[in-house]
């Protein structure tokens, strides 16, 4: 399909992509050398994002041409960009292709955004399980510093960028802005009470901006090829493309990158359907941490962001993750709450305390000692999580909790009035289930 | 106020007018209305991660946290919404379901933020049935007692020991519900100010570890009261409890008292945990000692039988008896004391007990008080320590200049060896016979005229000069040298010429008040000259005197030369006026003389800025025990009835009071001559704070967080002992003496120098705490 990789995979299928040489054959680095030649002013460019319609991808959605230009480029200190490559949310791994393959197109991105933002100093925050990632990306720093696109005065513009990739130490929760900030402040990831935003006191006090990788390494690409293009590519509202990370009860699960606004069915299609024998029966559309929506939601929704909100969830990250209708939705409830109680930061009392009280409601479900009254009562104490909380952790925590509940609620009062038998496996053979293994050991 | 109330909000319906840039909560407490909430406080910064202080806020469709959101004009600010109330109990919920309910054996009950609000927010019945976290305790010394199982997670602890105690000791290990607190070194808590954990601590999982059980909050008398070791004179809760009808009510613990002025909300571990020395071991009637054995007299036999042997003496020569009182002797004790005891004919009265040059006695106007307040010092922005030791003897004093220093002063040190500070300083290290010349070396290069004495004296200059007016602060450790009058000339000549401030720090809680009460052999009551020759404090036991008066001072620990005064004692008749028997039962003593601990008797103490504070015993003192003051009224019907008649403390206060109502702070000029520093290694023998005065001596917990007694010295100083550097043990001689200790090389500690400090058990048989020193290797 002609409209597949064009931006952030737009290199991907080339031999050595990760390297300097394969990235400037496909006319890497033309808009940052553009923009150091012209000096093109920096309004210029956040006008240009702007008019593109890139939105965070990071899982807010947030406009990035206006977060741009919340830094005041003329305050006289420094100022920090810094870029989300904590990726971190179950279901999904797009930016980890992105770091591995095409890491010059982030790094260009990075360029043109410190740049805009008058920043001389940005960091790429990378998970720490990312060890290849890590070596790509330093490998690319040094190509780039050696071809003098980066580092001190670029290509002899007055320019200067220095980037530093840093290696997180395996949380979550440094994913969310503020606590990747403390991270990188040497202190313990938990996200900062807001106000005040990290465009005015982010990384050691001073203005930042914190994009996530695929933001950033679309960037460049909008430049070279025009905002209008890029709108172009997708919706109203949600310009470009998306990558998608499906996963779960599909024949050919991938990441792709696609225009914005491709209806589920036609992704679903793309990963070769729902496996054989199998009805779909929910999707959670943005990362566990976004609300799953039914089947027959999802087979009339389009994969972008104001269609997804319209049908009661979110984009996301873009982790698809797909189940049909051998899921007992109790026990894959286990799985997400059990995740969320393990990375909660502690800090504050509602997702330090509820997380770990909703995951041990579940998994009582499941071990059939809940009682009567049990569901109704997990349902309240999401709901008590839900915008108690610093960061969005907790809405993380209680989103699906609620949303498995809204729509799969007789799985759970079948579960609980039965001993722990699940609605759902009592007519599935148990090899059957047993091979997604929706087993938790403690 | 500069700024101007020009805002308005309304908070459940109330109009309030603000200032922009207010926190929600603040504004509410000053008007009265309660928010409830466990990690905010009001000298912590916020974190806003208790989450109980959730108020609604219109237009705003999530509740909001009142701790960290500014108001703004028009906000319109609901406490008690519905949306409030459903984000406060539910907050509540997730707090409890965790928490122990083991309120009846928790110390903090009744007094339990927790417990108060879960009446007003919890539910009766817990929706919780799955099992509940047990986390292990850990450790953290003698004074604080951990249950982390009842941690709420407020992080106060941890934002306390970062913020204001400057010693990052507590953090959060693990996450999510796993997340606990503790120090992961798991060597315990150090910081001089940790007990204020305990009380900011909201629930029960950091409890005073001295007072673990024995008795409830709801029981207890509170007392204002001022503390007796600093000279910046901490306000404090004395609480007690009186457990039979008819026994002397116990104290049962300290706590701190809001002053701004003095300690904020803070104070230091010695006044907070020194009430455990109260008990114990009591004097409860007078005690003579007849052919080697104590007998109990009446108080009227005592001091008839003393009196008389007083008289004997002084018809031979006046100057043939001494009075040593503790610097933390109120005023009224110090004023009737002099009183009496120049009534008596006697002359050679001190506070200072380790003052080593009185040269310039003549030269402070009144006393040595400083114009600069605390929280002038707080908000200083250069400050020069000379031989300063704040963090260990003066720790509130030590906090307000890591206020300063944290707001960017600048701040330098010059000290003979290097120290621990927990803020940013600039610590210049010089053996102490140099200071003079430093000093002088910054006189000139800031162009101060001295004497012409002073020409031909070498200079150098080290210390870094200000355009700033700086605030110079002389260690209450730099009275023990033996040129600390010259140290005292330059830097208020300094001073006065470049229109600097001095601080001058002192021994005890109340050394400007026994200077203005007549405490000092020189001058009597508000500043008179006394007009006598008699012995400078330093020679009270170098010129051995066939009587002396000790009030609650233990010359073996505290005095500057601890060998001289033992041997001064064994000749002469000697009476101790004590709280305890083992401060007072000594081989020397001849009379003891039961008076009142700190808590029983009521007083004034001034600190080292002229602030007068004053005091109501929070408790009686047992047996016959009685106040100072009333036994130098009853010796003092003894000598003129006429001048004694005093019906209570607060008269004896009225008759001191009109002679200090004009504190003045002159200092003049008296020092000309300047003569040779002695040689030798110099022992640098300063007191450590649990071993300041006789009342620390004797707390069992505070002794508990001494390390181990060590020599320290450099290298180099090694080397003039012909030792090597990996010497592990040495002999120290002073005098006649030879006493074993452990060594400690480092090279932060000024070549020539040897600190060793004094008020111990080991070093009470060694000599001068300033003087010279000589070391041998034992080794074996």
């Amino acid at each position: 399909m002609s409209n597949f990789n064009q931006v952030c995979f737009r290199n991907n299928n080339n031999a050595e992509s990760w390297t300097l040489e394969a990235y400037q054959a496909n006319g890497g680095y033309s808009a940052w050398r553009k923009i150091l030649k012209e000096k093109t002013p920096p309004a210029e460019i956040i006008e240009q994002i702007k008019a593109s319609g890139l939105r965070g991808r990071g899982g807010a959605g947030f406009s990035t041409g206006l977060k741009w230009s919340f830094v005041n480029r003329d305050n006289p200190t420094q100022k920090y960009l810094v870029c989300n490559s904590d990726e971190g949310e179950p279901g999904t791994c797009k930016d980890t292709l992105i770091l591995t393959q095409n890491p010059h197109q982030l790094l260009e991105g990075m360029a043109i955004c410190a740049y805009v933002m008058g920043a001389t100093v940005a960091y790429n925050y990378m998970r720490g399980e990312f060890a290849l990632h890590y070596q790509r990306c330093e490998a690319a720093i040094a190509e780039a510093k050696a071809a003098n696109l980066l580092g001190e005065n670029c290509l002899d513009s007055g320019v200067d960028i220095e980037i530093f990739n840093i290696l997180g130490a395996g949380s979550y929760i440094v994913g969310e802005e503020t606590a990747m900030l403390e991270s990188l402040e040497g202190k313990r990831a938990m996200p900062r009470f807001k106000p005040p935003f990290p465009a005015n006191f982010g990384l050691y006090g001073k203005p930042t901006t914190i994009n996530n990788t695929e933001t950033l390494a679309s960037v460049p690409v909008i430049l070279e090829k025009g905002a209008d293009w890029f709108a172009k590519l997708g919706t109203d509202g949600s310009g470009g493309t998306k990558i998608f990370c499906v996963s779960g009860h599909v024949k050919k699960p991938g990441v792709f990158e696609v225009p914005m606004g491709m209806p589920f069915k036609d992704l679903l299609e793309l990963c070769g359907g729902v496996r054989t024998g199998r009805k779909l029966k929910a999707v959670i559309p943005g990362g566990t941490s976004m609300k799953i929506l039914p089947a027959e939601v999802m087979m009339n929704t389009n994969m972008d962001y104001n269609s997804i909100a319209a049908s009661g969830s979110a984009l996301g990250s873009g982790g698809v993750i797909v189940m049909d209708d051998s899921t007992c939705m109790v026990k894959a409830l286990l799985h997400v709450t059990r995740f969320y109680e393990e990375e909660s930061c502690g800090q504050c009392t509602p997702c330090r305390e509820g997380s770990g009280w909703v995951y041990k409601m579940v998994k009582k479900m499941t071990e059939g000692k809940a009682q009567k009254g049990d569901v109704d009562k997990l349902y309240e104490i999401a709901k008590n999580i839900e915008g108690k909380t610093i960061c969005a952790f907790g809405e993380a925590i209680s989103w699906p909790v609620t949303s498995f509940l809204d729509h799969f609620r007789e799985e759970f009062e079948y579960m609980v009035e039965n001993n722990g038998q699940s609605l759902v496996e009592k007519n599935i053979p148990d090899a059957e289930h047993q091979a997604f293994g929706w087993h938790v050991e403690r | 106020m500069t700024e101007q109330n020009n805002i308005t909000i309304q908070i459940n319906g109330k109009s309030i007018t603000c200032k922009p840039g207010q926190n929600i909560i603040d504004v509410a407490d000053e008007h009265g209305i309660y928010i409830p909430r466990f990690c905010y406080h009001k000298n912590l910064s916020i974190v806003a991660n208790c989450r109980m202080c959730l108020v609604e806020v219109e237009r705003v469709p999530k509740p909001l946290p009142a701790c960290a959101t500014s108001v703004m004009d028009g906000m319109v600010v609901k406490t008690n919404s519905d949306l409030a109330r459903r984000a406060q109990k539910g907050v509540m919920e997730f707090l409890l379901i965790n928490h122990p309910l083991d309120c009846p054996i928790c110390d903090q009950g009744g007094e339990c933020e927790l417990q108060d609000l879960s009446m007003g927010y919890g539910a009766s019945v817990s929706r919780f049935s799955e099992g509940k976290r047990a986390v292990a305790d850990e450790d953290l010394g003698p004074l604080i007692s951990t249950h982390m199982t009842r941690c709420i997670h407020c992080t106060r602890c941890v934002r306390f020991g970062r913020e204001v105690a400057g010693e990052a000791e507590l953090g959060a290990c693990g996450r999510g519900g796993h997340m606990e607190i503790g120090t992961y070194l798991e060597k315990g808590v150090r910081s001089e100010l940790s007990g204020n954990m305990i009380d900011l601590c909201p629930v029960g999982a950091l409890t005073s570890k001295p007072f673990a059980y024995k008795d409830r909050s709801w029981r207890f008398d509170q007392h204002h009261s001022i503390a007796p070791h600093d000279c910046v004179g901490s306000n404090i809760y004395v609480h007690t409890v009186n457990k039979n009808i008819g026994k002397k009510s116990e104290v049962m613990r300290v706590l701190p008292r809001e002053n701004n002025e003095v300690n904020q909300t803070w104070i230091s571990d010695r006044d907070r945990f020194s009430y455990t020395a109260l008990t114990g071991n009591r004097i409860t009637e007078p005690m003579i000692k007849k052919n080697g054995t104590w007998e109990a007299v009446s108080w009227a036999d005592a001091i008839t039988h003393m009196q008389a042997i007083l008289e004997t003496v002084l018809s031979k020569d006046k100057n043939d008896a001494a009075m040593l009182l503790s610097p933390s002797t109120s005023c009224e004790e110090g004023y009737l004391a002099q009183k009496w005891w120049r009534a008596s004919g006697a002359i050679n009265i001190d506070h200072r007990l380790r003052w080593a040059d009185s040269r310039d006695d003549e030269g402070y106007a009144q006393f040595p008080i400083s114009d600069v307040d605390l929280n002038e010092l707080s908000a200083a922005k250069d400050i020069q320590l000379i031989g300063a030791q704040p963090r260990e003897n003066q720790p509130m004093f030590n906090l307000r200049i890591r206020q300063a220093a944290l707001a960017g002063a600048k701040v330098n040190a010059l000290h003979s060896h290097q120290l621990r500070y927990n803020f940013e300083i600039n610590q210049h290290i010089h053996n102490p016979s140099e200071w003079v010349s430093i000093l002088h070396g910054y006189a000139q290069s800031k162009g101060v005229k001295l004497d012409e004495v002073w020409a031909s004296e070498p200079s150098q200059n080290i210390l870094p000069v200000s355009d700033e007016k700086t605030i110079w602060v002389l260690g209450a450790e730099v009275a023990t040298m033996p040129h600390a009058s010259l140290i005292r000339y330059l830097v208020n000549t300094i001073a006065e010429q470049l229109g600097h401030r001095v601080i001058m720090l002192t021994d005890g809680a109340n050394s400007a008040g026994l200077w203005l009460s007549g405490a000092v052999g020189h001058r009597l009551e508000g500043g008179q000259n006394a007009k006598i020759a008699n012995t400078p404090v330093s020679a009270f036991f170098q010129e051995k005197k066939s009587f002396y008066w000790l009030h609650q001072v233990e010359p073996e620990f505290d005095s500057l030369d601890p060998s001289a005064a033992l041997h001064a004692l064994e000749g002469a008749f000697v009476v101790s006026c004590a709280s305890h028997w083992s401060n007072a039962m000594k081989k020397y003593a001849d009379l003891v003389l039961p008076i009142s601990a700190y808590t029983e008797f009521s007083g004034t103490y001034i600190n080292y800025h002229g602030h007068v504070q004053s005091f109501r015993a929070a408790q009686t003192p047992p047996g016959g025990a009685r106040p100072g003051w009333k036994v130098y009224r009853l010796l003092g019907h003894l000598t003129d009835e006429s001048q004694f008649n005093f019906e209570s403390v607060n008269e004896v206060w009225q008759s001191i009071l009109p002679k200090i109502s004009e504190m003045k702070t002159t200092y003049q000029h008296l020092v000309r001559k300047i003569e040779a520093f002695p040689k030798g290694v110099m022992r640098i023998g300063y007191l450590h704070a649990m071993s300041a005065d006789s009342l620390v001596r004797k707390s069992v917990p505070l002794q508990g967080t001494i390390g181990e007694e060590k020599i320290t010295f450099s290298a180099k100083t090694a080397q003039m002992f012909a030792l090597n550097d990996q010497v592990k043990s040495v002999l120290v001689s002073q005098g006649a003496a030879k006493v074993r200790f452990d060594v400690e090389i480092d090279n932060n500690v000024s070549d020539g120098c040897v600190v060793l400090p004094g008020g111990t058990a080991t070093t009470q048989a060694l000599g001068h705490l300033t003087g010279s020193i000589v070391l041998e290797s034992a080794d074996v």
